[in-house]
């Protein structure tokens, strides 16, 4: 930026209202990011932001307007929605939270790029702009804009400012918060829906593709420069702003430039910075601590064998030993400068003709060093028992063999592991959600090669096609938006799990991508025959990593049988569309790719758990509803990847109601079923541990039955009912009295 | 053991009065899993009671049960007579190890401090009254030297300690620990046997959650065994017996071996004195 700009900027009132409202969004994203990624939850805000387009284009749809405020509340409607349904997935079904993100910010996306395309078709130019939600158009804020999102945001910043330390406290330990009496729930749903304000307050100027980067982004820059969590939130309020500001100055000097991917960049940039020069927890801090703690070793092994020479002599400190000698005792390295360091402490001395002394004070030191070193030794044992960040698998075991027999077997290894029951913890609801490995891996995924190269292809097969004029190019999103797909494993780099495991998974993640070619005039000859080559080998090693494949996804379940995380192929493929800059509706398809991956390997693991036929439905579906996606796409003359992605959201949801054991509504009436079991058995224990103690008068009168189990009284007189239908009690003389078949219930129920 | 020995009067039934904890038919199920079926338990003010019982037995779920802190689908519990909703400022809880995200950005202090929140009320922010009275619970566990480390920096036995501390500054009637002792080196167990004795001289109850069935007869009063149900409750002298124990655990009680030379006791087997604990060699 030369001098003139600068000036410019003072003087142009435009720009400084551009940057007023990046900044806003960026401070408001960045405190709220702190608290989305230390509940796991920044993913999260980015279903929400993908959510909100059909949003956008449903308000505009039903009510003709573009005004903001009106916009901003279809967004949010449906963006919480979103976060509805990726709770709500994870809550009732098996599908891992990771796939149902992906799963649901694709879905949704794809259903607001339908609508999109649709509104476009229409005749008249209102629609105009519209488009600007997807990444974002700062230039276009105006003041009211940006008091409105000031409103918003400030608004958000202040009630977390007002209840801070109870949404500390939850976001620490909400089992903690629920003890103390909070209401966790109603606050958990507060914080979210201030993340989701947040979110939509950016909308405008970051749009819905890369705004949960700001999410994202700040807050991961600023922990890596503090360990606490007020500090944390100031200061990715300031990145946020700086992002923003930066991010939207930039973009609207350069005229083409769209606003949403240059905040983006900002933030990036932010990040890396901050992952390498932070003090304590950056790169370059931790090659210093280790080339520090290397040197130290290094000069006081020296140190040690000077020291241990002179003590063999019997000698006071005087006598020189030669260098030479030296060098012989020392396992390798650099003795002589070793030697020069340590006379530049002061703990030895030269004597002239390559002889060297230990001096008093390096006497002392090799003393205390000596000492401490015996000293850990001793206690070595138990210091490893107690070390910090140790795998507490490793602490139990030490500590069993420390204590012989001073455990009962299998008590002593008190192993399971809370965390994961979680989901079903009221208290501990948030764990379900992912994002562990999520933010900082996320946002230094462009930096690897498998990115940048697909993201090139990506960025040549996306020519700029200004939406709306077109014609049909804009439905091209699918040929380059197969590519980064079809080497998932490549996409991932680093990324996801141990790397064999991955690279066998990955290709069996090629089946359900498949279908994805049905229209063979697309790619050129050549590219079909490489790619179904390359298809072939895939699916050949997959035969021969069958076993292995079966073996690795066992329990993961269906992330792992992809054998990476969609989640971040999702914030892979957003980031190098940030750093291409190339933003149009061809880019965007790539996000659908998201949903084919996801959507019918989730949707097949409901039906079924054998993982040959796993991917032979999954397969199947994918075929089905890209087929199915394009068809429709067709009829309704919209956008033929958004058509894909909606389709693979219908069949997801009709496997996820109706799948005949997994599905939602047998599981309904599974569950009635077994109210009436577990009452009938809870019936029987009771009465079997009073029924012949002194209390019975009082635990067995049927008419006080449900004060005691604290059932509702209706309830509790058909259980009554039904068991004696079943012959389990009778009752006699007031009383209810098990007969030997209510007995062996009681009994069964508690062995099992 | 202590001069201490509790022996309460024959509770009120259902009123939970003169009990710092009285459970009734407590029945808790995650989803369709049943994991303690009908769980009565009376525990007196004034003592440290263990809970006993093999892996999964529920020992975890009967304190969450009793905090609220897990949906039941039957019973009843009352603190000091009074149902959870109005107790809530007379229980502590100390979780399990573990359950919390270490690398939070947050210092033993502030940890600490989190015990002040529910007497601070909504909005106001802890000052130096809170953080002076966290300080001296950290000292009084011997971590005050740690006070702004970032959690994830202590070794297991100080994080244990923190959240022992958080509890002391809650400074309730009654307290539950989750396996206070798992991964903690001897000293510092001693250090939490020696708050658990200072907290019942206060009068306080602590209800703890035990491992290492040898300690139990001198760390603690009374003992409940858990598997699924309650096998046995009462004072350690008389239900901790090798036969409750053999109905907790199941066949797995090969370790309890009896003495080379066992002095034969006059009542024979069932003789609480005979088969406690106490003397049976590991
Ligand atoms: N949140 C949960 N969801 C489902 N099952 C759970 C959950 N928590 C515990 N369980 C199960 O309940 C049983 C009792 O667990 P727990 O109370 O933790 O046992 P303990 O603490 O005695 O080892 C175990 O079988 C465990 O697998
Ligand atoms: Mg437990």
């Amino acid at each position: 930026m030369s001098w003139d700009a600068v000036a410019a900027f003072w003087s142009d009132y435009t720009l400084r209202t551009v940057a007023a409202g990046a900044a806003v969004i960026g401070a408001t994203a960045g405190v709220l990011g702190v608290f989305a990624q230390l509940r796991r939850q920044s993913l999260l805000g980015d279903a929400v932001s993908h959510a909100a387009l059909p949003g956008i284009a449903l308000v505009f749809l039903l009510t003709g307007s573009k005004a903001p405020a009106a916009l901003v509340a279809g967004a949010a409607a449906t963006g919480w929605l979103g976060a509805l349904c990726v709770t709500g997935i994870v809550r009732s079904s098996r599908v891992p939270a990771d796939s149902a993100l992906g799963l649901v910010l694709s879905v949704f996306f794809g259903a607001g790029l339908m609508l999109l395309t649709w509104i476009q078709r229409r005749p008249d130019a209102s629609q105009a702009g519209l488009d600007r939600f997807l990444f974002g158009q700062a230039a276009t804020l105006l003041a009211a804009d940006v008091a409105t999102m000031a409103v918003l945001g400030g608004g958000a910043v202040l009630v977390l400012v007002l209840l801070w330390k109870e949404f500390k406290l939850l976001s620490f330990d909400p089992a903690y918060a629920a003890l103390l009496g909070l209401p966790v729930r109603r606050l958990d749903i507060l914080l979210t829906g201030l993340m989701v304000a947040a979110v939509v307050a950016g909308l405008q100027a970051v749009g819905v593709v890369l705004m949960s980067a700001m999410l994202v982004a700040p807050a991961a820059a600023a922990r890596q420069w503090t360990d606490r969590l007020a500090p944390m939130a100031a200061l990715a309020a300031v990145f946020g702003a700086a992002a923003g500001a930066g991010g939207a100055v930039a973009s609207s000097l350069s005229a083409r430039t769209p606003t949403g991917p240059a905040i983006v960049l900002a933030a990036t940039v932010l990040v890396l910075v901050s992952l390498v020069l932070a003090p304590r927890r950056g790169l370059l801090a931790g090659v210093w601590r280790r080339w520090r703690r290397r040197r130290d070793l290094r000069l006081h092994a020296v140190l040690l064998d000077l020291h241990a020479l002179a003590g063999q002599h019997g000698e006071p400190t005087a006598a020189p030993h030669a260098a030479a000698v030296l060098r012989a005792m020392a396992a390798g390295g650099s003795v002589r400068r070793s030697l020069r360091e340590l006379e530049g402490r002061g703990w030895a001395a030269a004597a002239g003709g390559d002889q060297w002394t230990i001096t008093a004070a390096g006497r002392a030191e090799a003393g205390r060093f000596l000492a401490a070193r015996s000293a850990a030794g001793s206690a070595g044992r138990t210091r490893r028992d107690d070390a910090p960040g140790r795998d507490p698998a490793h602490r139990r075991r030490d500590r069993r063999r420390l204590r012989p027999g001073g455990h009962v077997p299998g008590a002593a290894a008190h192993g399971h592991d809370e965390r994961r029951h979680q989901p079903l913890d009221p208290a501990g609801h948030r764990r379900g959600l992912p994002g562990g490995r999520g933010p900082r891996l996320a946002v230094a995924g462009p930096g690897r090669g498998g990115h940048r190269r697909a993201d090139r292809r990506a960025g040549r097969g996306a020519a700029p096609h200004p939406p709306g004029q077109g014609g049909r190019g804009h439905r091209a999103g699918l040929p380059g938006a197969v590519q980064p797909g079809r080497d998932p494993a490549g996409a991932t780099g680093g990324l996801g799990p141990p790397r064999h495991r991955r690279r066998a998974a990955g290709r069996a993640g090629l089946r359900p991508l498949r279908p994805l070619r049905p229209r063979r005039d697309r790619p050129g000859p050549a590219r079909a025959v490489a790619g179904g080559r390359r298809a072939a080998a895939g699916r050949r090693r997959a035969g021969l990593f069958f076993k292995e494949l079966k073996l690795a996804t066992f329990d993961a379940g269906l992330a792992a049988t992809l054998g990476f995380s969609p989640a971040l192929i999702h914030y892979g493929l957003m980031s190098l569309v940030s750093v291409t800059a190339v933003a149009s509706f061809d880019a965007v398809g790539l996000v659908l790719v998201v949903a084919l991956m996801v959507g019918p390997p989730a949707a097949a693991h409901l039906l079924t758990d054998r993982l040959p036929r796993l991917l032979g439905l999954a397969a199947l579906m994918g075929a089905a509803s890209a087929i199915g996606g394009y068809w429709l796409a067709r009829w309704l003359d919209v956008s033929i990847a958004g058509a894909m992605a909606a389709t693979v959201g219908a069949v997801f949801l009709a496997a996820l109601l109706l799948a005949p054991q997994r599905g939602l509504v047998a599981a309904a009436r599974r569950r009635a079923a077994q109210r009436l079991e577990f009452a009938l058995a809870m019936l029987a224990i009771h009465l079997s541990q009073h029924e012949c103690g002194p209390e019975a008068a009082d635990e067995c009168r049927p008419d006080r039955i449900h004060l005691h189990l604290h059932w509702e009284t209706g309830f509790a007189e058909r259980v009554l009912r039904a068991a004696e239908q079943r012959r389990l009690l009778r009752r006699e003389g007031g009383l209810v009295r098990l007969e030997e078949a209510g007995r062996a219930l009681a009994r069964g129920a508690l062995t099992r | 053991m202590t001069a201490h020995d509790p022996s309460p009067a024959p509770p009120a039934p259902h009123t939970g009065a003169g009990l710092a904890v009285a459970v009734h038919d407590l029945t808790v199920a995650y989803r369709d899993k049943p994991v303690l079926w009908d769980v009565d338990l009376e525990v007196p003010p004034g003592l440290l009671l263990a809970v006993v019982g093999p892996n999964g037995a529920g020992k975890s779920t009967l304190l969450k049960a009793i905090l609220g802190l897990v949906p039941t689908a039957a019973g009843q519990v009352l603190i000091h007579g009074e149902p959870l909703a109005r107790a809530r400022d007379r229980v502590g809880y100390v979780p399990q190890r573990g359950s919390v995200d270490w690398d939070f950005p947050t210092s033993a202090l502030d940890v600490v401090t989190m015990g002040t929140y529910r007497r601070l009320g909504w909005v106001r922010r802890p000052g130096r009254r809170e953080r002076e009275a966290a300080l001296s619970a950290l000292e009084r566990v011997g971590m005050a030297a740690f006070a702004d480390r970032q959690i994830s920096q202590l070794s297991g036995g100080q994080q244990q300690r923190v959240f022992l501390a958080r509890a002391l500054v809650q400074d309730t009637d009654v307290t539950f620990m989750d396996e206070p002792f798992q991964g903690v080196d001897a000293l510092t167990e001693r250090a939490i046997v020696e708050l658990l004795k200072d907290l019942r001289a206060r009068g306080r109850t602590v209800v703890v959650v035990h491992h290492d069935l040898q300690t139990v007869p001198d760390y603690f009063d009374w003992v409940t065994l858990l598997n699924v149900r309650r096998i046995a409750s009462g004072p350690v002298a008389e239900v901790f017996t090798e036969e409750n124990l053999r109905l907790t655990y199941g066949g797995r009680v090969g370790f309890l071996e009896r003495k080379a030379d066992p002095t034969p006791a006059p009542g024979g087997r069932d003789d609480p004195t005979t088969s406690h604990f106490g003397r049976i060699r590991p």
